[in-house]
């Protein structure tokens, strides 16, 4: 018999000895006892105000007592489902159905490892290729020190083509070497529960070949980035501003500030204002009630703007009728007319 | 006869089943998963592909996995 051969005996051997005592140990999930004697501690609150007539207050705990209740029961339905799924029958894997799982595996991945030493059996899949986008090869490690009660697994990029907003992402469902296994987490848990190797690399393999938009830490359309909304460039997310009136994505060249608040925008949602000439963020320009222009708050003030303020006229809205009086008729017009509040005496 | 039948959709099924003798893998697709297409699934008999005439014998270790499952963002 090969090293191969004698590896895998021996890691079916060491699984199926885990798998047996994983059926063996039923153990119990911890009781909510805090609860229960939060639930004690109230209705003896409740008791209490009773006696002493105190009706509000015992309205009061005993509401608090019902919602202490209802969360009590909820903990409770949690342990008893625990319990109930480590009293059913499991059927686990023999030795020589995990011997024929590894053999299996070695057949169908470009690469099957057995490490007794760190406790880990893993599988090499081919390329992925996901919408065009070459992500390499990658290599699902299952740790075995743990199983089958602690399921970790790794999913290791062995030639790394990650987004370019984040190079711990190396598939748009893997963030740090962790599958995020979205619809196969409980068919995985199932296979790993009852030591079914060959299902459990099959399902991590058809999730990794599978892309789901709108479901991904980096969607494949922006994996090499995502476009500036005014200069369509490519930007990194450490590079990226983001407009905080629209939330488009800006470059650092094309990201203005506005001169009031402060904030980020991009050309679309900012203007210079008509007065102080300074950019501003549309968010804070506001009318004049005189010209109607939108300013900035800077130039406005008891909503005038300062060119209202000063009673200046608009270049292009002087009027004849607005020009200068005459110092004399301006002298006459200042003083108060003659007999002022007397009525006129018709003989 | 008794097969060991395997469904990795949705939360995972595996158990023995009773079978009639002689059925063919595509029949027992059919009747174990009438709303599916047998071209969205790996369909596996001891661990090897096998195709929808294959004759099932006792003992057998029957698979179906569907090709495509959705990985999430969390």
């Amino acid at each position: 018999m090969n090293t191969s051969h004698s590896l895998w005996l021996h890691t079916a051997a060491m699984l199926h000895a885990q798998l047996l005592q994983s059926r063996q140990a039923v153990g119990t999930a911890p009781l909510p006892a805090a609860a229960w004697s939060n639930v004690v501690k109230l209705s003896r609150q409740v008791e209490l105000a009773q006696h002493r007539g105190w009706h509000l207050a015992a309205q009061r705990q005993a509401a608090e007592l019902l919602a202490e209740l209802e969360s009590l029961q909820s903990s409770m339905a949690k342990v008893s489902d625990q319990l109930r799924e480590r009293l059913a029958p499991r059927i686990i894997a023999s030795p020589a159905e995990l011997y024929r799982d590894l053999a299996a595996l070695n057949a169908e991945f470009e690469m099957l490892e057995c490490d007794l030493e760190s406790q880990t059996v893993s599988v090499t899949t081919g390329p992925i290729v996901l919408e065009g986008i070459a992500l390499g090869r990658f290599q699902i490690r299952l740790d075995l020190k743990q199983f089958p009660e602690a399921q970790e697994f790794a999913v290791v990029a062995l030639e790394p083509n990650p987004a370019s907003s984040d190079s711990n992402i190396t598939h748009p469902h893997v963030n740090d070497e962790a599958l995020c296994a979205g619809d196969g987490l409980r068919a995985i848990r199932s296979a790993l529960a009852t030591g079914r190797l060959y299902d459990f690399f099959t399902i991590v393999h058809q999730t990794l070949q599978t892309y789901a938009q709108g479901r991904a830490y980096v969607e494949l359309e922006n994996w090499h980035g995502v476009p500036c909304h005014d200069c369509n460039s490519t930007v990194d997310e450490e590079e990226r501003y983001r407009c905080h009136r629209c939330e488009e994505v800006l470059c650092g060249d094309c990201a203005s500030y506005c001169s009031h608040c402060d904030e980020t925008c991009c050309s679309g949602c900012s203007v210079s204002c008509p007065r102080c000439d300074r950019l501003v963020c549309v968010i804070c320009l506001q009318p004049c009630r005189e010209c109607r222009r939108e300013v900035c708050s800077d130039c406005l003030n008891q909503n005038l703007c300062t060119q209202c303020q000063n009673h200046e006229p608009e270049p292009d809205e002087v009027c004849p009728e607005d020009q200068e009086e005459s110092p004399a008729v301006a002298a006459e017009t200042a003083v108060q007319p003659h007999r002022l509040g007397q009525a006129a005496v018709l003989a | 006869m008794k097969i060991m039948y395997i469904n990795n959709d949705g939360a995972g099924f595996a158990d023995h089943l009773e079978v009639a003798q002689g059925i063919k893998v595509g029949v027992l697709f059919g009747e174990r998963m009438p709303y599916a297409k047998a071209q969205d699934y790996l369909i596996r008999v001891n661990r090897q592909e096998a195709t929808a005439d294959q004759v099932l014998q006792e003992g057998d270790r029957v698979s179906f996995t569907p090709k495509k499952i959705e990985g999430a963002l969390v």
